[in-house]
């Protein structure tokens, strides 16, 4: 990380180098493509002043409150 | 909520380039949009050496989302920047809480709701994680 670091100050590392390299950069490319399909390419935001965003329906919710139950059942059973 | 520098490792060719592999993945042209570029990049590279808090970071992803820096997939490319910085926020919540704060950053950032929406749904649920 070190050596990332210097060549970045050097600015010999490109971008795309960087998102590759970085944990915080690759995870924030990795939820960019992940939600890509609940946008529209178009800037309708700027164009409208109200954006877009597909929601997800209640799935992703269910998982949440499922995990959340499964987590406090565990702990009581400690 | 403390103050960072939550936006310093985006440098503004990141940000390209996110927006590149965004724009790849969906099969359009990656180009510069001329009205919002300037303005975004500006608007940014001020940001990003600012110390600054979560909800603040959050108003500049949202701002350089509406001015549209590039012909196409703004909305992804500074909700996911905002998404991915809101786990740190999130960090001793429950996973359900978790996600509606995450979802909340992203519905926020990508223009479907508004700030006092935004603020009253992100204060509920920081109160109840005080409690």
């Amino acid at each position: 990380m070190q050596v990332l670091e210097s060549l970045l100050i050097m600015g010999h590392v490109s971008a795309s180098e960087r998102i590759e390299k970085d944990p915080l950069l690759k995870a924030v490319m990795a939820e960019i493509l992940e939600i890509q399909s609940r946008f529209v390419p178009e800037p309708v935001f700027a164009k409208t002043g109200i954006g877009y965003l597909k929601s997800e329906g209640v799935f992703e919710l269910q998982q949440a409150k499922l995990s959340e139950a499964n987590n406090t059942r565990r702990n009581k059973t400690k | 909520m403390n103050q960072k520098r939550w936006l310093e490792k985006f440098s503004w060719d990141v940000i390209v380039e996110m927006n590149r592999q965004a724009c790849q993945a969906g099969k359009v042209v990656h180009e510069p949009k001329p009205e919002g570029y300037d303005q975004t990049r500006a608007t940014w590279e001020t940001a990003m050496g600012r110390e600054q808090t979560f909800r603040d970071a959050v108003e500049v992803c949202r701002e350089c989302h509406r001015l549209a820096p590039f012909r196409f997939f703004n909305g992804n490319t500074f909700a996911g920047i905002a998404r991915v910085l809101s786990q740190e926020v999130c960090k001793g919540m429950g996973p359900t809480k978790a996600l509606m704060f995450r979802n909340a950053v992203g519905h926020y950032v990508a223009g479907v709701i508004g700030s006092e929406e935004f603020d009253q749904v992100s204060g509920r649920i920081m109160a109840e994680q005080k409690e």
